[in-house]
């Protein structure tokens, strides 16, 4: 792709030159792809619209969405001033001029569109760190601001950062949503290359960026690596700024400081996690085997269910490798006891169910009992307040599917990240475990409601601690179309719970 | 000509240029392209952002131009980067966009009215039939758009429009002169 700029012109090369040349012009056409455009017609009319796609052989004429008439031009024309044209074609012969506003060029184009106007200027450049060579002279700018404003400034610009690569990754998804949807499980990489390849097969242009971008994802491909290679780049890019070595470690307890922070965190923790080979593997093979578990339900495509009805009979300490979010969950998590129940967690919300109905069934509660209770307030705060509270709860076991359907709707609209999914699910399954402890006993039916105010506390404190987790594990960005599926099954999940118990209970 | 070409529109040079329409600008060229003979100029490069407007002239609308400097290829191909999905996303959610905004255009109608329409529809479900506002689906606002021309809709509805439009037209009055 690298065409000299003296070659352009040669007469003698025209003809290998003429394909750069249209590369160039169909480059730009493809930038204004969707943003409105002012067509300058020969007879002096103007006409506005939406760009949508552009003829490039020999002649160029192009094809307006949704034009008006926005200048009448001195001869008649079969547009009337004023009406709405669907899909306006305007011939190569009557075209003077298309002007496109706020068109970005280049490889940052992508975020700048996907993110507000906001992030871009500061963080475009130094979201790739592959690309700074090239780049830095237009960065090197900007990042001089940033320098001015260390303090201030510097904190911006990690956190944009981190929202360009959640955009970036965003973008990926969406490709490969697009793209890629029978092979929906496979794992981020081969995504990547898919929509390398198609990319490539649309634009050749595109070409180089993308190889830089899958040796990205690659770079991030190991997950302990994955948050010290961020930081490598960062300090690269801004050594200049004021990183300390105790930043360095992650991008996670930085962003956690703050919720917003925290919740982009999680993004960016996945966009590396996504690309991850080996658990985008791991996702496939789930999302495989509840295909072929005809007890699997519909909402949640992976095997976690599977595995999750195993664990109640027995310790879940076996599946805790096997589920890949649980592991970073049950290393922080200082208590033992609780280790049964963090397999859960990483499972889908169904699994919660089944763990109650287990623990109920097999007269186990009192002993698991107390461990849920441990493990639901370990996350937010360890187990103290299942033993300090044990006694005192009252409250039904209906209170608590409120708080958390409530929690989970928030849950829901602030991050739709997987990480995030990965942490309503955790939560829920706690949750549901609480509540059916009550109805199993009696005595212990209080720390329902203990937990049940507790919840919210530990809901804001489980936004946190989730990201961080999901950071340290990359398994993301498959999970997204599971985590979609898993949402639904939260709701219906919960409900369920309680109204089974009950049910057995008062039988 | 050929040479002539090959110079003055080589990539990277700040042309100020004059069409045969009158259009009057600054621009650099992008990129020249023969076949078509367009001139792939960007505009706004100095202001900040990497934001910029983008023309596509055809080289033989142009007037007159001066040569105001020679730039850097501003395109470096390295690092043009496409992401097709979200070029299909932004167009979409354009054509959504311009679908919502059509429907709000009345046509065959005044700025006044239009602007009339736009205060009422903060406040109230409008759209338009013609030139006729509806509002709330019952009460039906005609020219000239005075609280005397609503008609129709329950009595109670009706209240509420007329005062709805006179506080509005009130507004649009002060913010008139205001100005």
């Amino acid at each position: 792709m690298g065409y000299k700029k003296g070659g352009r012109f040669m007469p003698e090369e025209e003809n290998g030159v003429g394909a750069t040349l249209r590369d160039a012009l169909l480059f730009t056409t493809m930038c204004i792809i969707g943003l409105p455009v002012d067509v300058y017609i020969k007879d002096g009319g103007v006409y506005s619209g939406i760009f949508h796609t552009a003829c490039v052989d020999d002649e160029y004429a192009i094809v307006l969405k949704r034009a008006k008439m926005i200048k009448k031009g001195s001869r008649e024309a079969n547009v009337e001033r004023g009406s709405l044209i669907e899909t306006l074609i305007i011939l190569s012969e009557d075209l003077v001029q298309v002007v496109a506003k706020g068109v970005i060029l280049s490889a940052d184009s992508i975020q700048g569109h996907l993110d507000g106007d906001n992030a871009r200027t500061v963080c475009s450049n130094i979201t790739y760190p592959e690309y700074t060579k090239k780049e830095m002279k237009a960065t090197k700018s900007k990042v001089s601001t940033v320098d001015g404003e260390k303090a201030s400034k510097e904190r911006y610009v990690r956190n944009s950062l981190i929202n360009k690569q959640s955009d970036r990754r965003e973008s990926h998804e969406s490709l490969r949503e697009r793209t890629i949807l029978e092979v929906q499980g496979s794992s981020s990489n081969v995504d990547v290359s898919v929509t390398q390849a198609q990319a490539n097969a649309l634009e050749n242009v595109t070409f180089i960026k993308n190889l830089e971008l899958s040796s990205n994802g690659i770079s991030h491909g190991s997950p302990p690596l994955s948050s010290t290679k961020l930081d490598d780049r960062n300090n690269d890019r801004h050594s200049h700024e004021q990183q300390t070595p105790g930043k360095t470690p992650c991008l996670g307890p930085t962003s956690s400081g703050a919720p917003i922070t925290s919740v982009s965190c999680v993004s960016s923790s996945s966009a590396p996690a996504d690309l991850v080979p080996s658990r985008g593997s791991i996702h496939n093979a789930s999302t495989k085997e509840s295909k072929l578990n005809p007890g699997a339900k519909i909402f949640s495509p992976s095997t976690l269910q599977h595995r999750t009805v195993t664990p109640p009979v027995v310790p879940t300490m076996a599946y805790v490798p096997d589920s890949c979010p649980v592991v970073p969950v049950v290393t922080a998590e200082p208590e033992v006891g609780i280790t049964p129940f963090a397999p859960h967690p990483s499972v889908p919300v169904k699994f919660v169910s089944y763990n109650n109905l287990a623990a109920g069934n097999g007269g186990l509660d009192v002993q698991y009992a107390q461990p849920t209770i441990g493990y639901m307030g370990s996350r937010t705060q360890p187990a103290r307040y299942g033993s300090q509270y044990h006694h005192l709860q009252a409250a039904t076991g209906y209170v608590h599917p409120n708080s958390q359907n409530v929690m989970v709707g928030r849950l829901g609209p602030l991050v739709y990240m997987h990480p995030v999914s990965h942490d309503i699910v955790q939560s829920a399954a706690g949750f549901p475990q609480v509540s059916t402890r009550p109805l199993l006993i009696p005595h212990q039916v209080h720390p329902p409601k203990h937990q049940g105010s507790t919840a919210p506390q530990a809901l804001q404190l489980y936004m946190t601690p989730p990201v961080i987790t999901g950071l340290q594990q990359p398994f993301t960005i498959p999970s997204i179309p599971i985590t979609q599926a898993s949402f639904p099954v939260m709701r219906p999940m919960q409900f369920p719970v309680p109204n089974g118990f009950v049910p057995n209970k008062f039988v | 000509m050929e040479a002539f070409t090959n110079e003055e529109f080589a990539i990277g040079c700040a042309l100020s240029i004059k069409t045969t329409l009158g259009d009057e600008f600054e621009a650099q060229v992008i990129a020249y392209d023969k076949p078509s003979n367009i001139l792939v100029l960007q505009e706004g490069v100095s202001a900040s952002g990497p934001k910029r407007d983008i023309r596509l002239l055809k080289a033989n609308y142009i007037k007159e131009f001066s040569f105001l400097g020679q730039n850097q290829d501003p395109l470096d191909t390295s690092k043009c980067y496409l992401d097709l999905s979200s070029l299909q996303a932004r167009e979409d959610s354009a054509l959504r966009q311009a679908e919502i905004d059509a429907e709000r255009f009345g046509i065959g109608v005044t700025a006044e009215a239009q602007n009339i329409f736009d205060a009422l529809s903060k406040t109230l479900p409008v759209r338009w039939d013609k030139t006729v506002i509806v509002v709330m689906n019952e009460v039906r606002v005609s020219r000239p758009y005075l609280p005397e021309s609503v008609a129709g809709g329950t009595p109670a509805a009706n209240e509420r429009v007329r005062k709805v439009l006179e506080l509005e037209r009130k507004r649009l009055q002060s913010r008139n002169t205001g100005q």
